[in-house]
């Protein structure tokens, strides 16, 4: 049976999905990847949005769309980092 | 040199390098926890950060005032003056450092319980304070709160080693048990003044072993 994903691993997994898909990428699709219930994703995608990792933009046809700040950015590249230094001090 | 009250004769000034070491791990540890919370906005990171700021300056002002007192002349012009500044010196690195670690390991202790109530942490810090000030022996009653305010601590670490277990969690518990039993050593330091060395040898174990664990969380982001 495969582990439960911890909290950070989940954002982590959310953030990823929209570096790949270029920064454009519809709730449709982050909730096909993320592997999530709709209610959690919303929960998780305000929660970014409140900690400034994504923003919401709108595409061309008014959709709205996901893209990650500089700081979604930096939260991607020191992931392990920030893992290992949280579980070292029981900080998850 | 001016000698240091408490510290053997053959250790002094390798108290002062060690309290130097002391410092610098923690701020480390302080300026990681910092940059992990500008990454993810984790409140416990930021409040892990600060407490280590308080260990980590409250090392730093003991050091520099030791250093002070230590380098001192011997040639002054009155010998009595001499010795007065040096004994206000220390006491103002003492207290200091008093105030930052007893600061530091409150909130740390404070962190481990997972309770988003300031009051708490208030309470902690007043019985901590008004213990060490109202006592005729301020440097054992702080070593004693230190200690059981690091025993604490040390039970949230080995539970989280036992809930995680891997190196980095084994470090970090092993770090905190050292550093508990180092400062418990410093409650006898009025007995001999051999207990200040071997605490300060134990607690240098205890930071060693989180530098050991800082260098594989910042290599393996590598």
């Amino acid at each position: 049976m495969a582990k439960k994903r911890d909290r950070l691993e989940i954002i982590h997994d959310i953030l990823l999905v929209i570096r790949e898909k270029g920064d454009r990428i519809k709730p449709t699709h982050i909730l096909y990847k993320s592997n999530l219930s709709y209610q959690m994703l919303t929960d998780y995608l305000n929660e970014l949005i409140g900690k400034g990792l994504i923003l919401t933009k709108e595409d061309k046809k008014g959709k709205r769309t996901y893209a990650l700040t500089d700081k979604g950015y930096r939260f991607l590249t020191e992931f392990k980092m920030i893992r290992d230094f949280l579980e070292s001090y029981g900080l998850d | 040199m001016a000698h240091l009250p408490f510290c053997p004769a053959w250790f002094s000034g390798f108290d002062i390098i060690l309290q130097s070491v002391f410092a610098i791990v923690s701020l480390l540890v302080s300026l990681l926890a910092f940059r992990v919370h500008r990454a993810t906005s984790a409140k416990p990171a930021r409040m892990f950060g600060l407490s280590f700021l308080a260990i980590g300056l409250s090392y730093l002002i003991q050091a520099l005032f030791n250093l002070l007192v230590w380098s001192g002349t011997d040639h002054s012009v009155c010998a009595s003056i001499e010795q007065l500044t040096e004994s206000i010196l220390y006491d103002i690195g003492l207290y200091s450092h008093m105030a930052l670690m007893t600061a530091g390991l409150a909130l740390l202790a404070y962190m481990t319980f997972r309770v988003a109530k300031a009051r708490i942490y208030l309470m902690l810090l007043s019985v901590a304070v008004v213990a060490i000030i109202t006592s005729r022996n301020p440097l054992a009653v702080f070593a004693m709160v230190s200690s059981v305010l690091l025993a604490f601590i040390a039970w949230h670490f080995i539970g989280n080693w036992r809930e995680h277990r891997s190196a980095l969690t084994l470090l970090v518990a092993a770090g905190f048990l050292f550093m508990l039993v180092g400062e418990a050593l410093l409650i006898f330091t009025y007995e001999d003044p051999l207990f200040y060395a071997v605490g300060h040898l134990l607690e240098m174990v205890a930071y060693l072993l989180m530098l050991a664990n800082l260098i594989l969380v910042i290599r393996n982001h590598g």
